[in-house]
């Protein structure tokens, strides 16, 4: 399946990296700024920091109130939001054609002149809202504690105490962190990351791509560049040794297991190859987890993933639910069987074909939004400076050999490299 | 300083009207052909009611729905899948009160041979009993699962609350423990021969169909299909109940979920456009009157929101959000506040609102499956293809004064269902109101 989507890179003046995808079917343009600035990039006693800022962006600026940059854009039927990652903090509208510049115009507002408008007392609330969205997320949900223990599980190690490595913790942070945040820390955290030289801006739907350099240009030229952008980087771990293990027991409704691995880096060509054998070992009905685990009465559900991250080193996870009665510890041995098995022999010819037409059909779907579009332009140039790779990674996985996904399981993914998350349900 | 751009109107716009046909068999077929959509989605809706679910087998027709694509009789058990997903495609269901829609999912390239595959597992899906097995297991534990989330408790009592306990969607469309458990291969199958049929069913497809006759291949696949004649679908909205107080007990949770509930109305009732521009005014949009205050000035919740949830006839209204335990009373009580409607919606609210709602639709429908979803509300509400369009201009003539007498009408804080789910041994009083365990569903 051949679709091409028409794409500019542009830079502006300032050294703003431009995405523009003109596509006019509907009457409304999707905008994505993509900072290169994360949770990775928290100083100790500082976790969550970078997601609190990312809220404090809707403090307002010098002309615009607390709150009126999502009212106001929803106000003209559009949509606004932002989320915070390992390796970046973005922020997006999506807006009918006609109030394009008024975005822009927000955005360069507070780019220009944030720190004008947070406050103590803005600090103070947002830091009680992210309070609330940790609680809501994450703890008061069951496995909620997944996610922290896997990083941990994966990470934990490759750091010391005065110095963790930088995707040891997650974005949300810790809510000793969070309040320990001040006003001064909001301030030297605006000035050392958010700088145009540091930020992509994709553009699809109504526009060309004069019309969007001259938007950005008349909206963002007078801002300083700022030092320029370092490219998300850090060192390719080794694998993970000693079978590293962590049981919980939790009021959870199922006993069920995580196995995780470091793994290539999203930048990393290998990312993309070892997606595929994700896929024959877990996306859909055919997939072998679920003939092995779920159509074997072993498991509820089995699933793979790669969390994407970026520097240096990456983290596959492996993830499985007992059906009741199952004992986490045959569900472990179960899973590592079919894994060490698909290790050993890779796909076949035809599970390789199966999970590049699956590979194609998410890959198409992911861009079928206009909203979607511009996240993945801008991550694709935010992490490789490459927007067409939203077109050629598929291409690229399409040259890709059965004999190329086994060698990566091979080399990386050796159940020996495992670490395991064990969940009991309270007695 | 850079002075603030103006805002160029938005062009009138219409929701997509579809090409309408038929197959060989009667059923109706809509084609909304989408330029640039290269995943196109196909979606069957039959009016299946759950009302008509044998009462102790309630989930049989999500079973069914779910085990579908379990093997057909041409491709049995896991060759079906393979068959499918090998062409990129994927089938997704789901039972709801009045209508069950069968979904897949595939490139356009790859549509004219998922066709075939479509309708093997509507006509001639294998159904075995072991499947079913399977199915029903992770239905239940599906079930223990949302027992074990706060939101998803506060939201299914909310409901049960709100609607007589003889109307079916005061139960779980999917079944509870009990009914779900008792479900067999031959209730499965024998659901699946009464009640699947192309009477009265409808079939929607979205994307870019440039090159493709999607209706031969739909007439090829679905045209031969046969089955049994449908009584028309009744029209009397679900009967409520008076209001009523629960307070859950959901030990060791960190915040108290909080719903209030009352009876809502249709798409059909005149005062939906004003009451869906008064629900956004209130709680709908950010700096709607509730997260303003909720969220934005005390810091209680990362969110609060009020929805209306809309059946085909009848409907509910709810305001929901998670705070933290120990602000449970006044945020309840800062709410009631807030929903009392002291002082009226101010033109300026009204006409924010109207615009969020009605310049966001062209947003809103950019993508095949969005616009299917679309599709599937007109068909199974019986609406005009052009609903979308002319609810839109409706909206548009909603007043201040017009959205606050709707409003009044339907929500009195004082008669509200409330529905309060958190560790009560937190909590310093629970309201004057007995606290319940989780229930079973």
């Amino acid at each position: 399946m051949q679709h091409r989507y028409q794409l500019h890179r542009l830079t502006t003046s300032n050294g703003i990296r431009l995405v523009v995808n003109p596509d006019p079917a509907i009457p409304a343009v999707a905008v994505n700024l993509w900072y290169g600035v994360g949770s990775a990039d928290e100083r100790p006693g500082r976790t969550g920091f970078a997601h609190l800022f990312e809220h404090l962006m809707f403090s307002g600026s010098a002309q615009v109130a607390s709150g009126e940059h999502l009212a106001a854009i929803q106000a003209v039927g559009g949509s606004a939001n932002a989320t915070t990652s390992f390796d970046r903090t973005n922020y997006f509208e999506m807006v009918p054609t006609g109030a394009l510049e008024f975005a822009l115009w927000l955005e360069a507002e507070r780019l220009s002149s944030l720190l004008e408008a947070v406050t103590e007392r803005n600090l103070d609330t947002q830091r009680d809202v992210v309070t609330e969205e940790k609680r809501q997320r994450y703890d008061n949900v069951p496995y909620g504690d997944a996610f922290a223990s896997l990083l941990e599980l994966g990470f934990g190690q490759a750091g010391s105490p005065d110095s963790p490595h930088p995707y040891a913790h997650m974005p949300i942070g810790s809510l000793d962190d969070l309040a320990a945040a001040s006003l001064a820390d909001v301030h030297a955290f605006f000035r050392r990351h958010y700088r145009p030289a540091n930020l992509v801006l994709s553009l699809a739907g109504e526009i060309t791509a004069d019309d969007a350099l001259d938007l950005v240009e008349r909206h963002f030229s007078d801002l300083p560049a700022g030092e320029p952008a370092i490219p998300p980087q850090g060192p390719v771990l080794d694998p993970l040794t000693d079978l590293p293990r962590l049981t919980l027991t939790a009021d959870v409704p199922q006993d069920a297991v995580y196995c995780c691995w470091r793994a290539p880096a999203a930048t990393d060509p290998a990312s993309d190859t070892i997606s595929l054998g994700l896929r024959v070992l877990a996306d859909g009905l055919s997939a072998r987890l679920h003939q092995d685990l779920v159509r074997t009465d072993l498991a509820d559900s089995a699933e793979t993933f790669d969390l994407g991250l970026a520097r240096g080193t990456s983290l596959v996870v492996a993830s499985a639910t007992c059906v009741d009665g199952v004992e986490p510890e045959r569900l472990e041995a179960a899973l590592m069987e079919t894994w060490e098995r698909f290790r050993t022999e890779g796909p076949s010819e035809a599970e390789h074909r199966r999970a590049l037409a699956q590979a194609t059909r998410d890959h198409w779907s992911a861009l079928a939004a206009l909203d979607d579009r511009v996240d993945a332009l801008s991550e694709a140039t935010g992490l490789l400076d490459d927007p067409d790779r939203i077109m050629t990674q598929i291409d690229r996985l399409r040259a890709t050999t059965p004999e190329e996904v086994a060698g990566l399981f091979a080399d990386r993914l050796s159940p020996d490299h495992r670490a395991t998350l064990t969940y009991r349900r309270l007695p | 300083m850079r002075p603030r751009p103006p805002i160029h109107p938005t062009p009138e716009w219409h929701f997509p009207l579809p090409q309408v046909a038929a197959l060989s068999n009667g059923a109706p077929v809509w084609l909304y052909d989408l330029p640039g959509q290269v995943i196109v989605t196909a979606s069957l809706l039959q009016p299946i009611a759950l009302a008509g679910e044998p009462k102790d087998r309630e989930g049989v027709a999500t079973l069914t729905a779910r085990a579908l694509d379990e093997g057909t009789i041409a491709h049995p058990g896991p060759a079906f899948a393979d068959a499918l997903e090998s062409l990129g495609a994927s089938y997704s269901a789901a039972a709801g009160f009045t209508t069950t829609e069968c979904v897949i999912d595939a490139p356009a390239d790859n549509l004219a041979m998922a066709f075939p595959l479509f309708a093997e597992a509507v006509l001639t899906p294998h159904l075995a009993d072991e499947d079913i097995a399977r199915l029903r297991a992770n239905r239940v534990a599906e079930i223990h699962q949302n027992r074990a989330v706060g939101s998803h408790v506060a939201g299914s009592q909310v409901r049960r609350s709100l609607f007589a306990p003889q109307e079916r969607v005061s139960r779980p469309a999917g079944g509870d423990l009990t009914t779900v458990q008792a479900i067999s291969g031959d209730d499965v199958r024998a659901f699946h021969q009464a009640t699947y049929s192309p009477d009265r069913s409808t079939l929607i497809v979205a994307g870019d169909l440039s090159g493709l006759d999607v209706l031969a291949a739909a007439d090829q696949a679905f045209g031969g299909w046969r089955g049994p004649a449908r009584a028309p679908r009744g029209d009397t909205p679900p009967a409520t109940t008076a209001p009523s107080s629960h307070v859950i007990d959901r030990p060791g949770a960190v915040q108290a979920d909080i719903r209030f509930g009352w009876p809502g109305l249709d798409r059909l009732d005149p005062r939906w456009p004003a009451l869906r521009v008064a629900i956004c005014a209130m709680g709908g949009s950010f700096l709607s009157r509730l997260n303003r205050v909720i969220r934005e000035e005390k810091g209680y919740t990362y969110g609060i929101s009020m929805s209306a949830h809309l059946f085909r006839r009848g409907g509910y209204i709810t305001v929901s959000c998670s705070v933290r335990t120990d602000v449970a009373h006044p945020a309840l009580e800062a709410i009631r506040e807030l929903l009392t409607l002291k002082d009226p919606f101010t033109d300026e609210e009204i006409a924010e609102a109207i615009a969020y709602l009605t310049q966001s639709a062209p947003l809103s429908y950019g993508t095949a499956d969005a616009v299917v979803a679309q599709a599937g509300v007109i068909a199974s509400g019986g609406l005009d293809l052009d609903y979308i369009t002319g609810h839109l201009a409706r909206m548009r003539q909603v007043t201040a004064e017009r959205a606050s007498e709707v409003y009044r009408e339907l929500i009195d804080p004082d008669q509200s269902t409330l529905v309060v789910v958190a560790d009560t041994s937190q909590l310093p009083d629970t309201w004057g109101i007995a606290p319940e365990a989780i229930p079973q569903t």
